[in-house]
């Protein structure tokens, strides 16, 4: 489904073309920034196929929110907004639904179905990673996907989440001291 | 490499960490095909609801039409029929006494 002349374009003529119906142009943008939106989702929810709903959400909403998409922004902060309050409404979801019928812990909401890249460190690391994000606090958890994860720097983390540079930067601060701690036994 | 990459400052982390380039994550193969075709499964629900609701209001306009026209030929029967359109006249009761009426209704 995915239109091949597609592929140079950029996201502004995509975002144009997707707007007048051309779900090829729309299948681009989808091509584009899935691993940008698997990192997010995924980093927050752990590796499993509700993840992949919550991508599919994801895409889905761009889709319908295209027309109030002004160009002010990048198109992948636009996305990744997106990616982050989804994926924070079903984290608070999820520990609405847990704490009144499951009565599980944090870090038992999460499942991981880690997918095989045929290399055994690079999964490890992923597992371990994930699985130590999982036991961190969801606003630390969003940073720590956004800065160490995926490299954006604190003035992108700031912009998206839409909070002061001082607070990702302290919160940031923590997250790593507490990341360190729990991971002092994988050393 | 993990506890590495968290010695450094906040603020000094770099996009291309080792860290980064060994934790890779996406979504399973076809995935843009799944996000299309669940567009298109909403796209062809708006569709079928849009179609209904044009059906329907088509059908309002048919019966509202079919009822004013009946409305408008029996007054204009009652009219012919009485000479006017009393309130007595559109209630059929213009030639009856009022004794007469309060018997029919009270039964007596």
């Amino acid at each position: 489904m995915v239109n091949e002349s597609y592929r140079t374009s950029g996201d502004d003529f995509l975002v144009k073309a997707a707007l007048e119906g051309d779900k090829a142009a729309f299948g681009e943008i989808v091509t584009r920034y899935r691993r940008m939106v698997a990192h997010t989702v995924k980093g927050m929810l752990g590796d499993s196929v509700y993840s992949e709903d919550i991508g599919q959400e994801v895409f889905i909403k761009l889709y319908h929110s295209l027309s109030d998409f002004r160009g002010e922004a990048k198109l992948s902060t636009y996305i990744q907004k997106i990616a982050v309050n989804l994926t924070l409404n079903e984290i608070k979801r999820r520990k609405r639904f847990s704490s009144t019928f499951l009565h599980k812990g944090n870090d038992e909401l999460y499942e991981f179905d880690i997918a095989d890249d045929n290399n055994a460190e690079r999964n490890e690391i992923k597992e371990i990673v994930l699985k130590a994000l999982m036991k961190l606090d969801p606003k630390f958890r969003v940073i720590v996907t956004m800065r160490m994860l995926q490299g954006y720097s604190t003035k992108e983390t700031a912009e998206i989440l839409d909070l002061p540079l001082g607070t990702i930067l302290s919160r940031l601060s923590r997250a790593q001291e507490q990341l360190r701690d729990i991971l002092k036994n994988y050393k | 490499m993990i506890i590495s990459s968290l010695d450094n400052e906040p603020d000094a982390l770099t996009a291309g960490s080792e860290l980064q380039e060994a934790f890779t994550l996406d979504f399973s193969d076809g995935f843009e095909d799944k996000v299309l075709g669940r567009l298109n499964d909403e796209m062809y629900v708006i569709k079928s609801d849009s179609e209904f609701n044009r059906k329907l209001s088509l059908a309002f306009y048919r019966v509202t039409f079919t009822a004013t026209a009946a409305i408008v030929l029996l007054m204009l029967s009652i009219f012919l029929k009485e000479g006017s359109l009393s309130f007595d006249s559109l209630l059929g009761v213009s030639d009856g006494y009022s004794e007469s009426i309060v018997c029919l209704l009270t039964e007596n």
